[in-house]
């Protein structure tokens, strides 16, 4: 039987990821090109890689926190995966979201780390054309 | 002792620079002319995401690190100078210039960025490689005593650090060419020697003549017939 606290705390992981206020409207794309709207966390900011060489390079670093049930009850197809049926299989998933400065980003989700803990999963994306 | 200044030869540009705005003149050259005259589609395309307009993205001498908008792009850099016996006169170099060729791609419908990404700067990196390992640039299009020889090495291709977390794919292909070239040294005047002028006189002896003034010598016995 699942704890009591552990029940609320998922509960209230999936509260502030979808709707405590630091929400964005998230559009997911599944593999089968299945399209929803979900709520969830973005983010998107630039960093200074290290390239290696002596030279960095500055990048973009986008992810995307979504919760696994928002994405089965908006109709999404997650557990695709025969091989591994419990697994969710999110790295090809096209998400699109708005950013600070009002504008549109498109991307496809490269490594998705879901948390079987929290029922959440974290999404780092990739650009898209 | 009071000491000054003793070179009156002015110290400007070196041969190494010149050789390194070399290699970036012809990658600019020969990478706008590929992307001109390439039928390939595929080809054509990864140059172009290399290129502003029709000018190569080339940066020489960069450390600050790339922007976003400043990626694809290619870097050239010397990393060292390495001498040789010599003269005072000359001193054979081997001087090493690394080429970076850095580039993202981003996905499409049917593909990831990192396979694409890697493909093309690989890709660009290998064009850029046999450009300067070509018949024609054996001396870099310098004068025939201007360097000795050039060799293109090795390519290396690596993905940065937390690149796995960066939108843009980001992929490295690096390649150094090693070019051997003399290097003039600046010259001083001779030092003045002392003449030493022997006379020998079988029958008498050995006189010293030391800067036209005769030194006294040890008497010598006289070699017998």
């Amino acid at each position: 039987m699942t704890g009591e606290l552990l029940t609320e705390l998922r509960d209230t992981a999936r509260e502030v990821i979808e709707s405590e206020g630091f929400e964005a409207a998230l559009t997911v794309t599944d593999k089968s090109s299945n399209t929803a709207t979900v709520n969830g966390i973005a983010t998107m900011h630039h960093t200074s890689i290290d390239a290696q060489t002596g030279l960095p390079v500055s990048g973009r670093q986008a992810h995307a926190i979504i919760t696994i049930a928002a994405l089965v009850e908006a109709g999404l197809s997650v557990f695709t995966d025969t091989l591994k049926p419990d697994l969710p299989v999110l790295r090809g998933f096209k998400v699109s979201f708005v950013d600070a400065f009002g504008k549109s980003q498109s991307f496809v989700v490269t490594d998705a780390r879901p948390s079987a803990t929290l029922g959440a999963v974290t999404c780092a994306l990739g650009d898209k054309v | 002792m009071t000491m000054t200044a003793s070179i009156t030869t002015a110290i400007g540009s070196q041969k190494q620079e010149a050789v390194k705005e070399r290699i970036a003149l012809i990658l600019s050259l020969e990478i706008a002319q590929q992307h001109t005259i390439t039928s390939d589609t595929a080809t054509k395309a990864m140059l172009a995401t290399f290129m502003s307009g029709s000018t190569p993205k080339i940066y020489l001498d960069r450390d600050d690190p790339l922007q976003e908008e400043e990626l694809n792009g290619i870097v050239i850099r010397n990393t060292s100078e390495r001498y040789e016996d010599g003269s005072n006169v000359k001193k054979k170099v081997n001087a090493v210039y690394e080429v970076l060729v850095i580039g993202g791609a981003p996905a499409t419908d049917s593909e990831h960025g990192d396979t694409i990404a890697r493909r093309t700067v690989q890709r660009i990196a290998k064009i850029a490689h046999k450009i300067l390992n070509s018949g024609y640039y054996v001396r870099l299009g310098f004068d025939v005593d201007y360097i000795g020889w050039r060799k293109v090495k090795d390519l290396e291709t690596f993905v940065p650090k937390a690149a796995n977390d960066e939108i843009s794919n980001i992929v490295v292909t690096r390649f150094e060419v090693e070019v051997y070239f003399d290097d003039a040294a600046i010259t001083a005047a001779p030092v003045t020697l002392e003449t030493i002028v022997c006379t020998i006189e079988p029958n008498t002896g050995i006189y010293q003549v030391l800067n036209g003034v005769v030194d006294d010598v040890p008497e010598v016995p006289p070699v017998e017939p």
